[in-house]
């Protein structure tokens, strides 16, 4: 059976079937609760989040254009939601309370694989400022297109490309000097 | 194209999406330019290196908790029911609504001029006390979805008491649905530090039957770097009547603990 397209299930939501969004959720909802997640730095609250944008997917189901990306449509909404409970809680919360971003465990052969440069990376990571975070996170792990992250983050698609580029460059920055290194001056 | 505008290219270049003439242009400057060809090679790498950071995943319970509002927003005037998530529990959807007002007063309260420090914090008090509240009901219901909502509502206070933690402990130690007990342990992770939690989570091990809860506890303790978690795990990577998956999760358990 051919699987249908995220516009078609939208389309059926909007007609009012709102089961159809229960294979929206399969399809989207890790990403998106990974994309809160480094956002907010906390687990609870980006399930909660993305619980609040699939009800707002189904709230606000008509206002969703089919020509558009879905993915692009629910990650401006989970942009959303999350800022709106980050300007509640008035700041991000700083590194040092953050909870860690901590995945399952490796099995032993893949701890062996695993070097100290994955554990800094993430520590970098989780540093930058959250602006930053967000458009490398968009970028290399959504692997979004940066017409699609400019949708997003309402802005224009030149300036996605420079702050890819700084958030990047800082990361280096953060990530040589957990290694203890000098930078080379470019 | 200056200089600096060619290296606001490199994360496309890097994820093979520049379009061919604009490619050859970098390639062009790389090949004249050593900082720049060290500065490719410098974010090559994190570029790569990200690729191999783990994946996080949600825990069972947000599938749990969507499909039990989805179930409750596609039965006729059922939409109203998806942000309480209380469905047919009048008096805890009352409670919720409780907490709601409550919240609204105590951010009203903290945006007030006249509000006194001590009115704000009584009412975050109560707030918590009625999530607890509504997290110990849940997780004394019948059904799986409500306990597992029961288990979602412990997150979102603060400071648990022990009454909650016991009846967390309790759920995990006991509860017939796997995906439950699951959660139980995710909740019970952020109270490592407590010592109690961790002899009940040391405690539960042997008595623990489903292979994923053994995984996932096997993990946990490995987590909480409590060495007296070896002696069962030898017992567990030991036991031929043991799940094989299991075993070789204790064995790598042992191998952590030594490291640590």
């Amino acid at each position: 059976m051919e699987s249908q397209t995220d516009s078609s299930l939208m389309k059926l939501v909007q007609d009012g079937d709102s089961t159809q969004l229960a294979i929206l959720f399969e399809r989207h909802h890790a990403a998106l609760f990974r994309y809160l997640l480094h956002l907010t730095r906390n687990r609870a609250l980006s399930e909660d989040l993305v619980q609040e944008v699939f009800f707002r997917a189904l709230k606000y189901a008509r206002s969703y254009d089919p020509r558009l990306s879905l993915s692009v449509w629910l990650f401006s909404m989970a942009r959303n939601a999350c800022f709106d409970s980050l300007n509640k809680q008035r700041a991000e919360p700083p590194v040092s309370e953050m909870e860690e971003i901590r995945s399952p465990e490796p099995m032993p052969e893949e701890l062996a694989a695993r070097n100290q440069d994955t554990r800094f990376l993430r520590e970098a990571l989780q540093s930058l400022p959250v602006e930053k975070r967000e458009v490398l996170v968009l970028s290399r792990f959504h692997e979004l297109r940066y017409e699609d992250i400019a949708r997003i983050l309402k802005c224009e698609t030149g300036a996605v490309k420079v702050r890819v580029y700084r958030a990047l460059k800082e990361l280096r920055e953060k990530f040589c000097e957990l290694r203890g290194e000098k930078l080379y001056d470019v | 194209m200056t200089f600096e505008e060619i290296r606001e290219r490199i994360p496309e270049y890097l994820s093979g999406r520049l379009a061919p003439a604009e490619k050859s242009a970098l390639e062009a400057e790389l090949n004249a330019s050593a900082e720049l060809r060290i500065e490719v090679e410098e974010l090559r790498y994190l570029w790569q290196e990200m690729e191999s950071l783990p994946e996080e995943q949600p825990s069972a319970a947000l599938r749990a908790r969507f499909y039990q509002k989805l179930s409750a927003a596609a039965k006729p005037g059922g939409f109203a029911w998806w942000k309480p998530g209380l469905r047919g529990l009048v008096w805890q959807s009352a409670l919720a609504a409780a907490i709601f007002v409550l919240g609204m007063y105590a951010g009203h309260l903290a945006l007030g001029r006249h509000a006194s420090e001590q009115e704000v914090a009584h009412l975050g008090t109560e707030v918590q006390n009625l999530r607890q509240t509504v997290a110990l009901s849940m997780l004394g219901k019948q059904s799986p979805a409500s306990r597992l909502e029961g288990i979602a509502w412990s997150s979102r206070v603060e400071h648990p008491d022990s009454d909650l933690v016991s009846a967390l402990l309790n759920t995990f130690e006991g509860d017939p649905n796997v995906n439950v007990r699951l959660s139980a342990l995710d909740a019970l992770e952020k109270f490592d530090g407590d010592p109690g939690v961790r002899k009940a989570l040391l405690d539960s091990l042997p008595r623990q039957d489903s292979p994923l809860v053994q995984i996932a506890l096997i993990d946990a303790i490995v987590h909480m770097h409590d060495n007296r978690a070896a002696r069962e795990l030898r017992k567990l990577s030991g036991n031929a009547g043991t799940n094989a998956a299991v075993r070789q999760r204790a064995q790598w358990g042992l191998e952590r603990l030594s490291y640590q």
